[in-house]
């Protein structure tokens, strides 16, 4: 589930609620799902600031991220 | 001579005379024309600047090829160098205001087809090449490998437009494939940062030029696909000379990048030339610092939209729920109108029933003044003479109550008075 996922979902949920003939039990589900994908992706946003890391391929095929100095 | 024309005399025009005059003017002249006495020795500016119209008029600008030795990139923006190959050199200048055309500096070493045209520079009495443009010796079989490189591709549909994904709009983790040392790294970093600073950056790192260049690219690339957690993959360099761009050129970064599982970016930082890494990119980008901006939106941009979205689910939701209230109220009034109806539907059958009841009562013939005997203490109705008097006594049913009563024509069980 990314971010990009939630923005789009709650686009979809946003046009789903405007449009006519949604029944409530199935708004009241939306809302639902809205309130917590828009708790996520606010979450995502607030982040402090992320990290800069340089990929690094073990030999073992792991990957590990490194703090990144350039 | 003179003489000699006074001697064949005479007042008529004198033929020989005049060609003597002259053959005496052009002798004087020769005598007097600079360089050719000690007398008339030539200036040297006039010398250097008649060798300088003879050269400069006489040889038209050509591509000359050689050896680039003793590259100096004076402070004032031009270039000097010498252009030599086995038995001879040329000294060349580039000025400043040709030299901004190429983008890096040849070095020494380095064959280099030149063009230009010869000059004379008459302060130094040099003679100079002055060169208006340069590449690399081997450019032509370069641009011929590339067009090489780019078939195949193109065959294997790799450069087909519909094959092009769109950047995701809300990236989270974008990597970085790039020198960890390069300029284009350090602006990605600073761009992406500046507008999201909560993307995450990964730097993948690869050599971006020389030896091994390509090699490490598709490593890089083949590691960030095995790890598989980027959203946007940028790949590139700071700018550089077309030679330096090679590794950008090459097939096997070319297939790896196509075979990237996010959408990618090229930057590779050559505004003149396309590299054949910028044409199969989902996204070519003239800079690094373009490619960031390309790759991450803006933050602040970003979270007015996630606030203009929870409005939009919020207010969807109320609106929803107001009309179900809406509807619940219509359908709680509708009800209970219902209910009434019935209700009242009810009371008038009941009514009817109760009136055709009456009607029947014996109630009512008592109401109209008759009387009715039963048996003592709410026996059975004594309908007969006969059992009238077998019961002796009796109630007397009325109107408003009861009345005990007693047969007058019948022996009293009791023996007692009725």
């Amino acid at each position: 589930m990314t971010f990009e996922d939630d923005v789009e979902r709650l686009e979809a949920i946003a046009a789903e609620l405007d449009s006519d003939g949604v029944s409530l039990e199935r708004a009241l589900v939306l809302f639902e799902e809205g309130v917590e994908r828009l708790r996520r992706a606010s979450a995502a946003l607030t982040r402090a600031e992320a990290r800069v890391t340089q990929l690094v391929e073990q030999a073992d095929g792991t990957f590990e991220l490194r703090p990144f100095r350039g | 001579m003179s003489g000699g024309s006074r001697r064949r005399g005479g007042e008529a025009p004198d033929l020989f005379a005049s060609l003597d005059a002259t053959a005496a003017r052009v002798a004087s002249r020769v005598a007097a024309a600079p360089g050719a006495t000690p007398e008339t020795a030539a200036s040297v500016t006039s010398v250097a600047r008649s060798a300088k119209e003879l050269l400069e008029g006489a040889i038209l600008p050509l591509w000359v090829r050689g050896e680039v030795t003793d590259f100096k990139a004076h402070r004032n923006g031009h270039w000097y160098f010498c252009l030599r190959d086995d038995s001879s050199q040329l000294r060349c200048v580039v000025w400043s205001r040709d030299n901004v055309r190429v983008a890096v500096p040849p070095t020494d070493g380095v064959q280099i087809n030149a063009r230009g045209h010869l000059t004379v520079y008459t302060a130094r009495g040099d003679m100079q090449f002055t060169v208006s443009s340069l590449q690399p010796a081997g450019e032509g079989e370069r641009r011929a490998a590339v067009e090489r490189t780019l078939r195949l591709l193109r065959d294997d549909g790799l450069l087909a437009l519909e094959r092009k994904r769109p950047l995701p709009r809300f990236p989270r983790r974008i990597a970085v494939v790039t020198s960890p040392d390069g300029a284009a790294v350090r602006d990605i970093i600073a761009v992406a940062r500046r507008r999201a600073p909560s993307v995450e950056i990964i730097v993948v790192a690869a050599r971006v030029q020389g030896e091994g260049a390509p090699e490490t690219l598709c490593e890089a690339l083949a590691s960030l696909a095995r790890w598989g957690a980027a959203d946007v993959v940028i790949i590139g360099r700071g700018g550089g000379g077309r030679e330096d761009l090679h590794a950008f050129d090459d097939e096997r970064v070319a297939r790896a990048l196509a075979a990237c599982h996010a959408p990618t970016i090229s930057a590779v930082g050559h505004e003149v030339d396309v590299s054949v890494c910028d044409l199969v990119a989902d996204l070519r980008a003239a800079t690094p610092s373009a490619a960031a901006e390309a790759a991450v939106g803006v933050e602040a941009e970003l979270r007015e939209r996630l606030a203009v979205l929870g409005d939009l689910v919020r207010d969807g939701a109320l609106r929803r729920m107001r009309t179900a209230r809406g509807a619940l109220s219509d359908a709680a009034r509708a009800t209970r109108t219902a209910a009434v109806r019935v209700h009242e539907r009810r009371e008038a059958r009941v009514q009817a029933a109760a009136g055709r009841l009456h009607a029947l009562s014996p109630l009512a013939t008592l109401g109209r003044g008759y009387a009715v005997a039963r048996e003592r203490d709410g026996g059975r109705v004594l309908a007969t003479a006969a059992e009238v008097r077998a019961a002796g006594r009796f109630d007397l049913v009325l109107r408003d109550g009861l009345v005990r009563a007693r047969t007058d024509d019948a022996p009293d069980e009791t023996g007692g008075t009725a």
